[in-house]
């Protein structure tokens, strides 16, 4: 009798229902660490908007000297070689170039393009928000000082598009 | 009344050991299939390519490796159309397995792009004039 319970006990401890749970719990965490590590993004968003920032600070001024065309009629996007149906206003980039004189700071000119609410979300943080680089430059015209700013955005995420 | 007990207890580590085995075979199938590494290099490859061709002057040839994408393209018998470039709509897309879509990159930059694969030696020529 003594013998028939201590094998019914030996039995019970082989399998109880706190191994399924314990199987669970190691199932349940290793899909959780397997998801959260392959369906991570490799972010590239800060490179971009740099990217596009020096591309942009390139076209519009050279050697410290702002580009004399940029205070006429300045086509950004085929100076700067930028594919404008890139730059949608539902878009994944965003640019904004303001000059000002150094010692009025009256904006001498200002042009944006791409998607406009990425001027309000480049000062939010939240990984849906779109990363965002500012550059400012001193620049000269006719002798006289200029702060060229450059506010370039990406919130590409990539994948199937 | 001995024989059966001892009988029960051995059936009971059978089947604990034959659900261990199961179970685990399930787990390690779970991460071999998910894990496979072509999700990954297909979205490092399409970003490094994208932002190569952003960065790129007009005039550059640019040359990327590519044996660590032939490597896993080949894990995953895929043999052609790894890189597709579509010029049209600013878009390159690393494709290394056969089932599904590849991954998208945009590139913003409005320069005109080729993309060559040289498959001996496992590289790819970038053109951009």
């Amino acid at each position: 009798m003594n013998f028939k319970k201590m094998n019914k006990k030996a039995q019970e401890e082989w399998l109880t229902p706190w191994m399924f749970v314990v199987w669970l719990v190691i199932g349940i965490a290793i899909v959780i660490a397997v998801s959260v590590f392959y369906l991570s993004f490799i972010d590239s968003r800060d490179y971009e908007a740099k990217i596009l920032g020096d591309k942009i600070i390139s076209c519009i001024s050279d050697s410290g000297k702002i580009n004399p065309e940029f205070f006429q009629e300045f086509d950004v996007y085929s100076r700067c070689g930028l594919e404008k149906e890139i730059f949608s206003s539902k878009g994944l980039f965003y640019f904004k170039v303001s000059i000002y004189d150094v010692n009025d700071k009256n904006y001498a000119k200002s042009i944006s393009g791409g998607n406009l609410d990425f001027e309000v979300n480049c000062g939010l943080t939240g990984d849906s928000m779109p990363k965002c680089q500012e550059n400012k430059v001193l620049v000269s015209y006719e002798g006289r000082p200029y702060i060229l700013e450059v506010l370039t955005g990406s919130n590409q995420i990539g994948g199937k598009l | 009344m001995k024989k059966k007990g001892s009988v029960d207890l051995l059936s009971a580590v059978v089947i604990f050991l034959i659900l261990n085995v199961l179970f685990f075979s399930v787990m390690f199938a779970f991460v071999y299939i998910s894990g496979s590494k072509a999700r990954i290099y297909e979205q490092a490859y399409s970003k490094q390519i994208a932002l190569v061709i952003d960065e790129a002057r007009p005039g550059t040839i640019v040359t990327v490796d590519l044996s660590k994408v032939y490597e896993v393209a080949r894990k995953e018998k895929r043999f052609d159309k790894m890189i597709i470039l579509d010029a049209e709509n600013n878009i390159i897309e690393v494709r290394l397995q056969n089932a599904g879509e590849g991954y998208k990159t945009k590139y913003f930059s409005s320069t005109n792009v080729k993309v060559l694969e040289n498959r001996y030696e496992e590289k790819l020529i970038i053109y951009v004039s």
